[in-house]
């Protein structure tokens, strides 16, 4: 193992400093001269046409400063989303906004405003508009496809005999939008030793970051600065500047905190741009603030799955095919994918042999969609579980043993284009879980005691964990600083700051002599990726990585300069470039970066290499001149899937007669190649496991079915968990194997770290009640004790989005 | 009239600490909250907004006042959300920002959430310092039950909890910068010095208030009585007036529902009605005690009602919140309301000069609908003892463990001679418009013998005591279902049958 002096150490993040002070600023926390409160009116209905608004009674009223409308914002064409709408497509979908001196005021205002709306069809289970008959969720029709050969309404009904029959659990007959396969599926299936097919059910729940979304903004020469609730940084500036309609030179996002994302604010959502056109309307600073209720109808949701699996095992536990339908609830904006990705997490974390994708993507009148930490891999995560557990119990093996035969390992390929992977230990998470957990003990243990019954479940969890191609900035000053500009976002898991240490890494610097720029356009950040998909340790450390070997060439080449020799005569360390063959002749960094500055070019940022972002471009511009520039685009090799895995083992006593149960034991394992950050992996798996207990059991949204309105708008409505509904003691650990593709050996673990957990609830559940398979999350007490006491469940089979 | 404080004028301004200095605010909005003066008036913003429904503790502050005994400090973590700051009159109000240093040094807990990486996006983090602020000053060596119980209040998405947990255990070792001889706040409970106790007694007694307070504001008003009598004048005179008690549901009316409250009669100055006295034939509650002070004192009566309490909202809401609210609030879902039924509490209620006693299960008479009159309030809570219901036991069913309503709650109060069942108490909350006593299953329980049979019998005409509806929390199937479950486990459970099972269901 390399000994690395930054890499898989912990360091305190500077900025915890202020969030544990209450200094941290998030967007609503900022206050500028002149500044009004921007409140929001949302559709009460769940599908209409705005007809007619009257804000005349706003006149006179005090305190009133500005409204603003749909007729004040671009329109945008149907499924997208607008800034605000005539035509709301779900309850909550933003209509107009209103400014005043306060909150208080504009939320006064809103009761004063008569809207009049023409209700049209809606609906909230995809199945009911999929219906012959059915209504559709827009006018245009009831299913979007989205696709690189052109995207485009549909509108496809089942027969009544086809939606029974898919209720009823049987392979789904009716049109579907969306096939991929590889591998001879039918003789997968003609060599199976055992074949099951099983119904599915995942409900959506929306993403409940603690702070509600705010964009605060104003106008200065031309100039849109916008304070956002951002997920990411750079990768926020090309889609906010279309949606505020101007060059991407001519806006400054600040986001130095957000509360939360997992995935609701990967890039600019129309509803931060409205405080832009709301600035420039009154000519003053406009803050929006929405309220925990409106973050429930617009911070958009997990999509729902309504599926058909069929699957085939050789004797041996391997799975020889696969077959996957998914009826995709992707809202009324059109937004998922999670149907696709499901298919291919199949694809990667089973193997198997063949395998079919089959996919719908249908409109509802609910919340908008989106990623949603580990969309449509966490899903099928849960579904596949207990399922895994089934094929175990029929062909007699041990639950933990099906899973070894069918890990993903560096060797597997992936999805329809059965494409490599860079690396992958999924036996290895498994065995050292296994191990942690007791797992044969536990596995062997009586399980019942009185009413209370044991059940123990393993979950695997899979997202793929990095990108490329992205830039790295660093700068050296002569004051010796190391300055690290970070363009990722601040959501919380540092990853912002822990990437900048692969910098640190290979300028074998003192942490202490380095300066994070981060969250504020005008600190000059690169071009960064998206803050999301567990992507950032994977491809930042590489663009850091880049960006600090181009520092050190330059530093290597100006002392060869300064003090003779070639570059190659010249090594680092202790912030000194010294002379290998007489150490003691040398620069330290500091002199370099003056040294820099003098002899201009590339050396000083006055040129740079043109194939960096334009955003990165126009960093360096700025900071040429002060110092030593280090910038790259990160074009060091990758090819194939790049997985960030995990693995969970779990124990849960149920008790049988109130179908509540407890989680005795939680043991999550990373498998995320190289360590970068150890207490923040940890907080990832520990963050990431209680998400996925709220999953497995607690959090979904229901719509009542006559009027399409939601009744989970509160979080002690949707329930998410709370400090005594997770385990008291939460273990985890990582494989910790570098992947070759990563200059440290690093892969990403955000999403997988949930996937594993609710995958290992759903089937420590099953195993609880002897292998039943409820194919539905969350799994609620109702449902359980209705399954013991051989009650019916409450609702129709595949039935969703209400009760 | 009553000779008292209402001699004095009634005071317009309210006055209380922060950071050490007296603020006063004349004629205070009187349903501004603690977190729209802080976050707007002051612009101390650290301390965030999550839900503005008491949900998610990202609000929570701290405040200290003077005990009982006038000699003593309370220090008590509460939402700021939906608290009204004109409720803070005579109290200190403690926020993140108080924490820190002046020369910029952070406070143990702090330093422990540091340490322990307890922070990620950080959003929740102010909220769960002040929780654990509490903790330290009330509970010099918490058990792992008592950290569990103080974070209960505090919601995190991102950390799975378990960082800020070590923090709440590894924050007493946590040296500080700074000279604890000298500052208050850095003492965890015990450790702390006179000096500073000293000076924090006196500072809260210099703006002690003994007249009443009468503020309006934009056509709002809140009066403050002092006394009962006072109260009972105040109440008659206005009948319509909205009364707040802990405010854990008014303060939601208003953050919520948005309705406008004209005229608030503010129960937590009434001493006598924060009164909690046990004699041999009963406890007294007053109807403005806390639910945090209630509850141990129920328990040590009543242990069976240990973790029904525990469940009850979180401890910021319990700190706020009371019993005579939960009560009046005539909740169906409302917890107390089961165990007080099975206990055969009485309510005293008072117009004016006037006491009435009425029995709890007197009280509801339809969906939030009570037979208080107009003019008249709920003074006391009396529940009888001896604690000859040994047989008490109660079960709340709730999707979460804490912070969540009941899908079903329930209590059962069995009295035996010898074999026979001699008094029968069942009581369900969640399964009609009311919390209600099953009064048939009751007869089906009296005078028999408490076998197995009494019990199925009795469990049989369930059915008939209740017709509970689908909602989302639960549908009408399971709640049946577990309210003739629980009866048989109560049975089961009493008999020290408990490996015996309801369901002959099959699992090795
Ligand atoms: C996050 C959260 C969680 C909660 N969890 C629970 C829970 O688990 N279980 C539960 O049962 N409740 C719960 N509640 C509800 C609430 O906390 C309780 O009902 C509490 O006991 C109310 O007491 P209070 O003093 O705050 O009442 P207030 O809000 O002050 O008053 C409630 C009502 O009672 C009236 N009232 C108060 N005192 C009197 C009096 N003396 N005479 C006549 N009328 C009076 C008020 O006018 C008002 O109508 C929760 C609330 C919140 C915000
Ligand atoms: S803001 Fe959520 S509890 Fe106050
Ligand atoms: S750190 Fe993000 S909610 Fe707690």
């Amino acid at each position: 193992m390399t000994d690395y002096k930054h890499i898989g150490k912990d360091f305190v993040p500077p900025d915890i400093l202020g969030k544990v002070t209450g200094k941290a600023k998030y967007a609503e926390d900022f206050r500028v001269d002149g500044m009004v409160f921007a409140r929001l009116y949302t559709s009460p209905i769940a599908h209409g046409k705005v007809t007619h608004i009257d804000t005349s009674a706003l006149d006179t009223m005090e305190g009133v400063i500005g409204v603003l409308t749909a007729d004040d914002v671009p329109a945008v064409e149907a499924p997208n989303a607008a800034i605000l709408t005539n035509s709301p497509a779900y309850i909550g979908d933003p209509i107009l906004a209103v400014a005043a001196v306060d909150e208080l005021t504009a939320e006064e205002a809103m009761t004063r405003i008569k809207v009049t709306i023409e209700a049209l069809p809606f609906a909230v289970d995809p199945l009911d508009s999929l219906i012959e008959g059915g209504p559709d969720a827009r006018e245009e029709g009831n299913i979007f496809v989205r696709s690189r050969e052109g995207s485009g309404f549909r509108t496809v009904k089942w027969s009544q005999q086809q939606v029974d029959e898919f209720r009823a659990g049987k392979e789904p007959t009716g049109e579907f939008t969306d096939e991929w396969s590889y591998g001879d599926v039918e003789g997968g299936f003609a060599n199976a030793e055992v074949i099951f097919e099983a119904p599915f059910v995942t409900t959506g729940y929306a993403h409940m970051s603690m702070e509600a979304r705010t964009a605060m903004a104003y106008w200065q020469n031309g100039t849109c600065y916008v304070y956002g609730s951002a997920q990411s940084q750079s990768f926020w500036m090309p889609g906010l500047a279309r949606l505020l309609g101007v060059e991407m030179s001519k806006v400054v996002l600040i986001s130095e905190n957000t509360g939360g994302g997992f995935g609701s604010k990967i890039g600019a959502y129309p509803i931060a741009a409205l405080p832009g056109y709301f600035s420039k309307k009154l000519g003053r600073p406009v803050q929006l603030r929405i309220t925990r209720e409106q973050e429930y109808y617009i911070g958009s949701a997990r999509v729902g799955f309504q599926g058909w699996i069929k699957m085939g095992f050789a004797r041996n536990g391997r799975m020889t095919a696969a077959d996957v339908f998914i009826i995709e609830d992707i809202g009324p904006n059109a937004t998922g994918g999670d149907g696709s990705s499901a298919g291919g997490a199949v694809s990667l974390v089973y193997d198997p042999a063949a395998m079919r994708f089959r996919g719908l993507p249908v409109l509802t009148n609910t919340t908008p969609r989106g990623a949603q930490r580990g969309p449509g891999q966490n899903q099928i995560a849960a579904v596949m579980a207990p399922l895994m557990d089934r094929a175990a119990r029929e062909l007699h093996m041990d639950p933990l043993e099906i899973r070894k035969i069918n890990a993903v390992n560096s060797d597997t390929t992936v999805y329809a284009e059965q494409l490599p992977v860079t690396s992958a230990y999924m036996t290895e998470a498994l065995e050292k879980g296994a191990d942690m957990f007791d797992w044969d003990t536990k596995y062997n243990q009586p399980r019942r005691n009185g009413n209370k019954v044991i059940g123990v479940g393993i979950g695997q969890g899979y997202h793929s964990a990095g990108t490329k191609g992205f830039d790295g900035l660093i700068r050296i000053t002569p004051d010796g600083k190391i300055h690290l500009h970070s363009g990722i976002g601040n959501l919380g898991t540092y990853s912002y700051a822990s990437t900048t240490r692969a910098a640190a890494e290979v300028l074998k610097c003192e942490w202490e002599d380095c300066v994070i720029h981060h969250g504020n356009t005008e600190a000059n950040l690169p071009w960064s990726s998206y803050q999301a998909g567990s992507v950032s340790t994977f491809t930042h450390t590489r663009a850091n990585y880049v960006a600090a070997m181009d520092a050190v060439d330059k530093m290597k080449a100006i002392t060869a300069e300064t003090l003779g020799g070639v570059a190659d005569d010249y090594d680092i360390d202790g912030e000194r470039v010294f002379n290998i063959s007489s150490p003691a002749q040398g620069m330290t960094y500091a002199a370099v970066a003056a040294r820099a500055i003098q002899l201009g070019g590339a050396y000083s940022g006055a040129s740079y290499p043109d194939d960096i972002h334009e955003i990165t471009q126009r960093a360096v511009q700025n900071i040429a001149g002060t110092g030593l520039i280090g910038v790259a685009k990160d074009k060091l090799a990758q090819e194939g899937v790049i997985p960030g895995l995990a693995a969970a083992f779990v124990e849960i006593e149920l008790d049988l007669e109130t179908g509540k149960y407890d989680i005795l034991d939680y043991v999550g394992i990373a498998e995320c190649g190289t360590v970068m950050h150890p207490q923040g992996l940890a907080g990832q798996m520990k963050g990431g496991a209680v998400w996925g207990m709220g999953m497995a059991g607690l959090e979904r949204h229901v719509y009542d079915p006559q009027n399409g309105l939601p009744a989970n708008v509160g979080y002690h409505q949707c329930g998410i968990p709370t400090y005594l509904d997770v385990p008291a003691v939460i273990r985890t650990s990582a494989v910790d194997l570098p992947d070759p593709q990563n200059p440290f050996g690093a892969r990403g673990i955000g999403e997988p770290a949930m996937g594993c957990s609710v995958a290992a609830l759903t089937s420590a559940i099953s195993d609880a009640l002897g292998g039943h398979t409820f194919g539905r999350t969350p799994v609620s007490r109702d449902m359980i004790v209705n399954h013991i006491a051989g009650k019916p469940q409450s609702f129709k089979p595949q039935q969703t989005n209400n009760f | 009239m009553h000779p008292s404080s209402s001699d004095k004028p009634a005071a317009e301004k309210i006055s209380f600490l922060l950071d050490g200095e007296i603020i006063e605010i004349n004629d205070v909005d009187p349903t501004r909250t603690v977190l729209q003066y802080l976050r707007e008036d002051l612009r101390r913003t650290g301390t965030k907004e999550g839900c503005a429904e008491g949900d998610c503790g990202a609000c929570t502050v701290v405040v200290a006042e003077l005990d009982h005994d006038g000699e003593s400090v309370r220090v008590r973590a509460v939402n700021s959300c939906i608290q009204f700051l004109a409720t803070l009159d005579g109290k200190e109000l403690i926020t993140v920002e108080s924490l820190r240093g002046k020369d910029g040094s952070l406070h143990p807990v702090q330093k422990a959430m540091v340490d322990c990486h307890g922070s990620q996006c950080g959003f929740c983090t102010p909220g769960f310092v002040m929780s654990l602020l509490a903790l330290y000053k009330n509970n010099a060596s918490p058990t792992r039950l008592d950290v569990d119980d103080a974070l209960a209040g505090n919601l995190c998405r991102c950390t799975g909890y378990r960082p800020i947990v070590d923090a709440a255990l590894a924050m007493y070792d946590e040296s500080s910068q700074r000279d604890a001889s000298d500052d208050w706040l850095l003492g965890a409970k015990g450790t702390n010095t006179e000096k500073p106790l000293q000076e924090k007694i006196s500072k809260l007694k210099s703006i002690r208030r003994t007249n009443n307070l009468a503020i309006k504001q934009a056509g709002r008003r809140l009066s403050s009585p002092r006394s009962v009598a006072e109260l009972a004048d105040l109440i008659q005179a206005k009948p319509d007036s909205t009364l707040l008690a802990g405010g854990t549901d008014v303060g939601l009316w208003v953050t919520k529902r948005h309705r406008e409250l004209d005229e608030i009669i503010y129960l937590g100055n009434v001493a006598e009605l924060r009164n909690i006295s046990v004699s041999a034939t009963h406890i007294e509650i007053g109807a403005a005690a806390t639910l945090s002070d209630v509850m141990p004192v129920l328990v040590e009566h009543f242990p069976a009602l240990q973790e029904l309490f525990v469940r009850f909202a979180s401890p910021p809401i319990r700190n706020a919140g009371t019993l005579g609210g939960n009560i009046a609030n005539a909740s169906p879902i409302g917890d107390s309301m089961p165990a007080l039924l099975a206990l055969d509490t009485v309510l005293v209620l008072r117009e004016g000069q006037q006491q009435r006693e009425l029995p709890l299960d007197e009280y509801y008479v339809g969906y939030q609908a009570t037979a208080l009159q107009p003019g008249e309030f709920l003074e006391k809570i009396r529940v009888p003892l001896p604690a000859s219901s040994s047989g008490l036991q109660t079960y709340k069913v709730s999707k979460r463990f804490d912070q969540d309503i009941s899908a079903i709650c329930a209590a059962f109060c069995i009295g035996l001679d010898g074999d026979e069942i001699v008094t029968a108490r069942v009581a369900y909350g969640g399964l009609a418009a009311i919390p209600k006593r099953a009064k048939q299953c009751e007869q089906m329980l009296l005078g028999k013998a408490f076998e197995r049979a009494t019990i199925d019998a009795a469990i049989n005409v369930l059915d008939a005591d209740f017709q509970p509806i689908d909602d989302m929390r639960a549908s009408a199937e399971y709640r049946m279902q577990v309210c003739r479950n629980l009866l048989l486990r109560f049975y089961l459970e009493s008999t020290g049958a408990e490996t015996e099972r309801v369901y002959g269901y099959n699992r090795a």
